[in-house]
């Protein structure tokens, strides 16, 4: 997965759509001498993938753990961060209440947030927010269980609009309310709602296409290529399917059915091929095609990713393999063939991300670890408690922190800038 | 599944135990294999399926469901496990009109269990049924007539009565290890808070809702009742003392020599979800969020116990029974096995570890194996019909004080409430969408 970030700015820029396509991720590599870190504007980071590019962190911590530079309490929920120019941007839920919130990433202080009623109920785990807000053209994009989707000034909070998608589409809400993050490109904002997606224009919210009402899946969007952001896969609540961004027209579809309906992880795509997972009796599974339609390369129901995507590295996925509910556990599955090589069975994993040669995972009781994986098994460099509570959210680096969201609200911020 | 070492272990361990149970016996005849349908092809439907596939004595003919997405699943992992491809099936009479089914596999919701059973019964297939056996009393009485009447096996999933630690935690107490025993608590607590009501929707475009409401009223579909919500509607199930109640109250049944309770009297209620709410647009759950049921025995007195809030509390369990004797009190777990409490507390707790097979926690392997030895022997299975009957009517009866708000006298023998017009005609229910009620009643 070698996108080179300067590569896909320079394509950008020849195609002279700079500031429309993904403000956040471009913006920061365009600039890149004024940055730090690239900023992590979206769930799954700026490659879409899990991925951070960052090498300038310290993952040898000593046996005091690492500096915990901050905790702040954001409310039920799962939903994951976003970070662009210094600030953090999440959601939570608090009786019944949704609350997005822009906190300074250096510490934690609120810069502001917004509160809204959003119910939640028993059958959704702990309740809350899923989705992870986006970040892109100078706003914050959130969208809620219900379906109220915000479009926020980034720098004042300010509401630029605000729709309660379902409500204007007359699309229903699937079982667990919707979690995809929304996706942001040429002006519209893409939520996954309905059978393949709703469309929004970025500039007033007004609808630009919308899908069927049938259940939507629980995925977020990730581009067939990095360069270009309208072709996108994701999740439908019984396939995943590949739509044009800018029309909603249908690519191909991908028939994927679930016990639940719940098609929740995101789909790695790697040259021309694209990995699905999915818990409740489903399995993973690699896409080839041929023609144009997506042609089953093989499948196994030995790995399954429930709610937390997998990421890639040398030929290598790494995933939480099986039933949150009972305790997922890492595992390793080769993508050429889907032989599942390893599955720790010690190593309970509720979410993870990679950088460099490492994983960084947290285990769904909130013990933060690096991890060296290979294709032979698991070697544990660092690890750390941060917080005593259910975790089902991957972390996130960026800028030599690890930020960390157990599902009772705990968010906290672990320092591991070289040095400390 | 997934390759867990400890769910390896698990199997492992359930293997072992499988030699020195009936499964030698199904294992005699190598060459058997028994045409095998499934009616209700979702979770736990499918948790069946696989122990019989993986006993190697059925070759799965044909599948049947109400949801097109569940069909296909099934279909899916049956080819991918046999290499076969069994006929799919909306409507079960189809099924049994066009296959040859020898066995049936029945793990519909609930309020299905009896049409489906004696349809299947009369076409000439022995049953492996989901408990309960019937919504109804009189529904669960005319499978069990069914049965008889056309000589065939009947096994009712009630895996708790085969399990390892239940048989020898029966033993246990049947020898006496616990003393003379007058009461017995029966219970499930989990967490929980209030409900609030969910959207109706239209169907998913795969499900055929009038065939799922079956006898049951029509409503307006709505995604808390499927997949998977059904056990807390009372149209299709009876809630948790319909669900984990037949399984904890049969645990007292397997006790005692007493056939039925002679009186029962439960309370209980909606104070922490709230009001039930059925409407044009919303709709929740119906069954109590709490429950309380007495059953008083001619030699003792059981109650159950349930709560959907609060979670496990100071106890050391969330779920099973505990027998109160002379000598201490038995706890017939799950999970967490057996575990003996002497009254004398210098003595130290005696335990006994759970075997299952996970990820569910169960036993279906043990019953299939009986279930197949039962057929192959003509001998009556573990969990016969009878004593799945027996189990489901606990229940039944508890929903019935529930229902009525007063105690009702219970006459076994007749399986008639004492002067109680009104609780007799509860024992049955009016069927719906053309469906006729089964049986004599």
């Amino acid at each position: 997965m070698a996108f080179n970030q300067r590569r896909v700015d320079s394509k950008l820029r020849q195609s002279g759509v700079v500031i429309l396509v993904a403000f956040g991720s471009a913006m920061c590599g365009w600039l890149a001498t004024n940055c730090q870190a690239a900023d992590w504007p979206r769930f799954r980071g700026p490659n879409n993938n899990g991925v951070s590019q960052e090498t300038d962190w310290n993952a040898n911590w000593s046996s005091d753990g690492p500096t915990i530079a901050w905790r702040v309490e954001v409310g039920t929920g799962y939903s994951s961060v976003t970070i662009a120019k210094g600030r953090l941007y999440t959601m939570g839920n608090e009786s019944n209440v949704d609350t997005v919130y822009c906190l300074n990433a250096d510490t934690g202080e609120q810069i502001w947030s917004h509160s809204y009623s959003c119910a939640t109920d028993a059958n959704e785990f702990e309740g809350g927010p899923t989705s992870t807000p986006t970040v892109a053209d100078g706003a914050v994009f959130s969208l809620s269980r219900c379906g109220d989707l915000f479009c926020f000034d980034a720098s004042s909070g300010e509401i630029r609009w605000q729709v309660n998608v379902p409500g204007v589409t007359s699309i229903r809400t699937p079982g667990w309310g919707f979690s995809g993050s929304p996706w942001v490109t040429n002006g519209l904002v893409v939520v996954n709602v309905g059978d393949a997606g709703v469309a929004l224009a970025v500039k007033d919210g007004s609808i630009a296409w919308k899908s069927a009402d049938k259940d939507a899946g629980y995925s977020s969007f990730v581009p067939v290529v990095q360069e270009e952001h309208d072709r996108l896969i994701f999740g439908s609540a019984r396939s995943y399917v590949c739509i044009d961004a800018r029309t909603g027209a249908e690519q191909w579809r991908q028939r994927w059915l679930t016990t639940f309906g719940c098609n929740a992880t995101n789909p790695v795509i790697v040259n021309e091929q694209v990995f699905l997972s999915s818990g409740y009796n489903r399995g993973s599974a690699l896409l080839n095609f041929e023609d144009d339609e997506p042609v089953i390369a093989w499948k196994t129901k030995a790995f399954q990713n429930q709610l937390t995507s997998s990421v890639l590295l040398g030929g290598f996925l790494y995933g939480a393999n099986g039933s949150v509910a009972e305790g997922a556990t890492l595992a390793c599955i080769r993508l050429t063939d889907g032989e599942v090589l390893w599955n720790e069975e010690e190593e309970r994993v509720g979410g993870l991300t990679a950088a460099g040669p490492y994983l960084i995972t947290i285990s769904d009781e909130g013990v933060l670890k690096v991890i060296e994986p290979s294709g032979t098994g698991p070697k544990i460099v660092s690890q750390y408690r941060v917080f005593d509570e259910q975790c089902w959210t991957a972390p996130v680096l960026c800028d030599a922190r690890i930020y960390c969201r157990g599902s009772g609200g705990s968010l906290v911020c672990v320092d591991v800038r070289q040095g400390n | 599944m997934n390759i867990r070492r400890r769910h390896f272990i698990q199997s492992a361990a359930v293997a072992g135990t499988l030699a020195a149970t009936p499964a030698v016996h199904a294992r005699k005849n190598k060459a058997k294999r028994y045409r095998t349908a499934l009616i209700g092809s979702g979770w736990w439907g499918m948790n069946i399926l696989k122990e019989a596939l993986a006993a190697e004595n059925v070759k799965v003919v044909a599948l049947c469901d109400v949801d097109r997405d569940k069909l296909e699943l099934a279909a899916e992992e049956v080819e991918d496990l046999t290499g076969d491809t069994p006929n799919t099936y909306g409507d079960f009479r189809e099924l049994l009109d066009k296959e040859e089914v020898e066995i049936a596999i029945v793990a519909t919701p609930d309020h299905w269990h009896a049409l489906n059973t004696i349809a299947a019964i009369e076409a000439g297939a022995h049953i492996f049924v989901e408990k309960p056996t019937g919504h109804t009393i009189a529904e669960s009485r005319a499978m069990l007539e069914a049965a008889r009447a056309n000589d065939r096996v009947v096994q009712v999933g009630m895996h708790r009565r085969i399990g390892p630690h239940y048989v020898s935690g029966m033993k246990f107490l049947k020898d006496g290890g616990a003393g003379d025993i007058g009461m017995v608590k029966a219970f499930v607590h989990n967490r929980g808070g209030a409900e609030l009501p969910t959207p109706n929707s239209p169907p998913p475009e795969q499900l055929d809702w009038k065939m799922y409401c079956g006898p049951a009223p029509m409503r307006p579909f709505n995604r808390k009742i499927h997949p998977g919500g059904f056990r807390h509607f009372l149209d299709f199930a009876n809630g948790t003392l319909g669900d984990w109640g037949v399984h904890w109250l049969d645990q007292i049944l397997w006790w005692t020599d007493e056939k039925y309770p002679k009186q029962i009297h439960s309370v209980g209620g909606r104070p922490v979800k709230g009001p039930v709410v059925l409407n044009d647009r919303h709709q929740t759950t119906d069954a109590p969020d709490h429950q309380v049921a007495t059953y008083q025995f001619e030699s003792f007195t059981a109650y159950w116990e349930h709560r959907r809030f609060a979670g496990m509390g100071p106890e050391k369990s969330s779920v099973g029974c505990h027998f109160y004797g002379t000598k201490g009190t038995f706890h017939m777990g799950w999970r967490d096995g057996w575990t003996f409490y002497p009254a004398d507390e210098k003595k130290s707790p005696i335990h006994q570890k759970a075997v299952h097979k996970e990820p569910d926690g169960h036993s279906i392997d043990l019953l299939w194996a009986d279930f197949v030895d039962a057929i192959e022997t003509g001998q009556r299975p573990t969990c016969d019909v009878q004593i799945g009957h027996d189990a489901t009517n606990m229940s039944l009866l508890g929903m019935l004080s529930l229902k009525l708000g007063r105690s009702i006298q219970w006459d076994g023998a007749q399986e008639r409430v004492v002067s109680d017009d009104e609780a007799n005609r509860l024992l049955s229910r009016p069927y719906e969408n053309g469906w006729s009620y089964p049986g004599t009643a």
